[in-house]
């Protein structure tokens, strides 16, 4: 697709992660006022509000564009509200994005946030027994680290990976987000600390897997002619948002179901996270070879390493070399998760996809302090998350 | 739409384990807590890759993938001294030398 399909990124704030138990509202807010500071804009100039749903928050959370608005001061912005599990924060981008390209709106502002509890993320209570996330806690008790161990099991068998491969990753994304005044841990990890915790889910220990986390992104999205009468000349742009769903069959299990599609039908060439990066590529027209960095999902380190395939940074089996030699750190050819990732930050939720084009859009400008990667042109997010949700947003300066 | 039975015997495609008690709605089977090991098998004539948690006492150091899992039924909780039951995977013994 040409530049017509560009939308600028004006600006973008962070509230910081961490485990605080404040309402979420909160978090945004800050998140927000950091964004149109950012931008220059004034609130009052926002002419679409949407936020990423929570789940975990009653129905303040399930109406968070609503919220926010409201808690921002009711301006008769026009409000919508974005849930795709940990997608949902790319599709609220999406959301505004196709609004702006549309003609229908020059200004949006993008706000995720969360509350977590602590411990397992679990549905909520009542019983469903034909809700595929409650049945398998009910019948396997099979929480999210369950699926990530079966992951990275499955890598160690194909592709030889190690755990101490895994507890690279780890050291890597700590490193990374020791200079990021926004991660929630910022502590150098070494090999023995990750050799230290406690297996959770075999073989990944506790330090190979993310923390769930309070905290808020937002985005201020603009049409490039906004952004050129406001001055910017050269705004870091959305060149793609990918939100595709998974083909049929899909023969890969993926959260929460407990049986995948039957692999004896013709089975498609690119799996489904290997189609998430695809469909940005394909859609901005640059590929995995012009990356400058990414920003993944990294639920577990071992995911991380998935994700440098599914990307396109190297063939099938090939993340561990890539991780050994050092490429994906910052210094790297192509670092991945200079933020320090989820490593550093633990998730929340409908924050999340926000935290990393927030994360990407820095590195853009030249703005990321300690951790900026020189000359970086052109980044991409990704991420999976329950239900056949997946996304991933390509943004060049 | 007519109910066709499934293959009983499976390979495995990977496994881990729970080491933790996993929250509600997962009825806790002992206390104190005992871990339990997960398999993901691919039944072997339908090729669909199901979940199960291992048979009783199995755990991940029985387990390798491509290995040969059969099903067989067990309780997974009581409800008023009745047993729940759940379909769960258990190493064929002898299998992996056999097949591999």
């Amino acid at each position: 697709m040409s530049a017509e399909h560009d939308v600028a990124v004006l600006g973008v704030g962070m509230h910081p992660w961490g485990k605080w138990g404040r309402p979420f509202v909160e978090y945004g807010l800050v998140a927000a006022r950091a964004a149109l500071a950012d931008a220059g804009v004034d609130w009052r100039d926002v002419q679409l509000v949407v936020g990423g749903e929570t789940v975990r928050n009653g129905y303040v959370g399930y109406v968070s564009g609503a919220t926010f608005a409201r808690a921002l001061g009711w301006t008769g912005a026009r409000v919508a509200t974005a849930y795709a599990a940990c997608a949902s924060g790319s599709t609220a981008l999406d959301t505004a994005r196709a609004r702006i390209l549309a003609g229908l709106c020059d200004v949006a502002l993008v706000i995720g946030a969360d509350t977590t509890p602590k411990g397992f993320l679990a549905p909520n209570a009542g019983d469903r027994w034909d809700d595929a996330d409650w049945l398998r806690f009910r019948l396997m008790g099979a929480t999210n680290p369950t699926y990530f161990g079966l992951y990275a099991r499955r890598r160690m068998d194909l592709y030889g990976a190690t755990t101490a491969d895994f507890a690279q990753v780890k050291i890597k994304n700590s490193r990374h987000g020791l200079a990021n005044p926004n991660a929630r841990y910022r502590k150098e990890v070494t090999a023995a600390d990750v050799e230290a915790s406690p297996v959770v889910a075999d073989p990944l220990r506790l330090l190979d897997i993310c923390a769930t986390s309070d905290g808020a992104a937002a985005v201020v999205l603009t049409s490039m002619d906004y952004a050129r009468s406001r001055g910017m000349a050269a705004p870091v742009r959305v060149r793609a948002v990918s939100t595709v769903s998974p083909r049929y069959p899909n023969v890969v299990p993926d959260l929460p179901d407990i049986a995948t599609d039957s692999a004896l039908v013709a089975v498609p060439t690119v799996g489904f996270r290997q189609s998430i990066a695809a469909a940005a590529y394909e859609e901005a027209g640059i590929g995995p070879e012009d990356l400058s960095l990414a920003e993944v999902y990294d639920l577990s380190t071992a995911l991380e390493l998935d994700w440098y395939e599914d990307i396109g940074l190297c063939p099938e089996g090939q993340a561990e070399k890539l991780l050994r030699e050092g490429d994906t750190a910052l210094g790297g050819r192509v670092p991945v998760n200079p933020s320090g990732g989820l490593a550093c930050f633990g998730e929340a939720v409908p924050a999340q996809a926000l935290a990393q084009v927030c994360e990407v859009t820095w590195q853009l400008r030249g703005h990321a302090g300690e951790r900026q990667i020189e000359g970086a042109r052109v980044g991409i997010t990704a991420n999976q998350g329950l239900f056949g949700h997946g996304s991933a947003v390509l943004l060049s300066a | 739409m007519e109910p066709a039975p499934l293959s009983r015997r499976a390979r495995v495609w990977s496994y881990t384990d729970a080491r933790y008690q996993p929250p509600p709605p997962y009825v806790p089977q002992s206390d104190p807590y005992e871990p339990f090991a997960i398999v993901a098998a691919e039944l072997e004539g339908e090729k669909i890759i199901v979940l199960g948690q291992a048979a009783s006492g199995v755990t991940t150091d029985d387990l390798s993938v491509g290995a040969s899992v059969e099903l067989v039924v067990e309780p997974l909780y009581q409800v008023d001294g009745v047993d729940h039951l759940v379909w769960r995977w258990k190493p064929v013994a002898g299998a992996v030398e056999e097949e591999q």
